[in-house]
């Protein structure tokens, strides 16, 4: 299989951003979000973060405070939304899983509140 | 089943050092959303994206070159119908990103961005200009080797991935920390190879870099 690589600092002006999973209106709607941040708990200002549902798929870039977020709607038939989680430093995508309710979710690298990663 | 990939942790490549996780990844089996994944109409993808040589009013700076191949998973299965993303420095080594600050010149026919789907074959093309190599400051005196940035949906979530593909021949390849971060023997599945055979004559250089996503379990046999 075909290793990965990072991807690298210089993105934002080529991977377009889809931040609305579902459209405005959309019943149920809400903005979910968070901050990345990295093992010294600075902010990640140079990460992606994608969804994806059964909805649809969504896809922001952090800003300078490592904030990102999507507009969408809980998933129905399952209890999580997947993410993947891309950034300079990061070698490979990390996966996680943001619970069904959750509304604010951040995603920290590393140290004591290390979000939790998965593999498949 | 990750023995190709890079380690999280690379301190030769000091940005991973604060941004490995330190805790092991859970192993779980993947559940419907991760077996899953958005699929892309024709209409995600303009006619001119996937040439990045062209609709900027002008002929960049460079060597005009093909770069193609083949978008299988690990059993062999073509990955029909998927977006690829990619992006680059110019022929100088710079990048179209308001950060990039390496004193090289900007080429305002040329900012290093393109897009296609794979056709029902799996198969994928694009046309752009040789890319640079150029400094960062990972190290004294470092510079990354030239390489064009792959980001790859295939038709899972699972699938889903970023690399980097890289040139034959290139000197800098060995003192690269990044793509050393991959184990010796999954180098060489990230450099193209030159494609005499695919070259148009008196226009096009080609490079042929075919790319194996991992299988999704339970997907229907092609």
């Amino acid at each position: 299989m075909t290793p990965s690589q990072t991807i690298g600092p210089f993105f934002s002006h080529a991977l377009v951003p889809n931040l609305h999973v579902v459209p405005e209106g959309t019943p149920g709607a809400f903005w979910l979000g968070g901050r990345v941040l990295d093992g010294a708990g600075d902010p990640v200002p140079d990460a992606m973060i994608e969804t994806w549902q059964r909805e649809g798929w969504g896809r922001s870039l952090t800003d300078a405070d490592g904030r990102w977020g999507v507009h969408t709607v809980a998933p129905e038939g399952a209890e999580f939304i997947a993410v993947s989680v891309f950034a300079r430093g990061l070698l490979r995508r990390l996966c996680t899983r943001i619970p069904m309710h959750a509304v604010e979710f951040d995603i920290v690298l590393q140290g004591d509140n290390e979000t939790a990663f998965y593999e498949f | 089943m990750m023995t190709n990939e890079p380690p999280l942790y690379w301190p030769d490549y000091k940005s991973t050092m604060l941004r490995a996780p330190q805790l092991p990844p859970k192993q779980v089996d993947p559940e419907l959303a991760e077996l899953t994944g958005p699929v892309f109409g024709e209409s995600a993808v303009g006619p001119l994206d996937h040439d990045l040589t062209r609709g900027l009013g002008g002929e960049p700076i460079g060597e005009r070159i093909i770069v193609h191949g083949k978008v299988t998973d690990a059993d062999g299965r073509p990955i029909p119908h998927s977006l690829i993303e990619v992006w680059q420095t110019n022929s100088a080594g710079r990048y179209s990103h308001d950060r990039d600050q390496h004193p090289a010149p900007l080429d305002p026919h040329f900012n290093g961005v393109g897009r296609c789907l794979t056709d029902a074959e799996g198969n994928y093309r694009f046309v752009t200009i040789r890319p640079g190599a150029y400094p960062w400051r990972n190290h004294h005196n470092a510079w990354r080797p030239a390489h064009i940035h792959f980001s790859l949906f295939g038709r899972s979530f699972l699938q889903r991935m970023i690399t980097q593909m890289y040139f034959p021949g290139d000197p800098l390849l060995a003192h690269d920390p990044i793509l050393d971060s991959v184990p010796e023997p999954a180098r060489d599945l990230l450099v193209a190879q030159f494609d005499l055979g695919q070259t148009v004559p008196e226009w096009a250089l080609a490079f042929r870099w075919d790319i194996v996503l991992r299988s999704t379990p339970m997907e229907d046999p092609q």
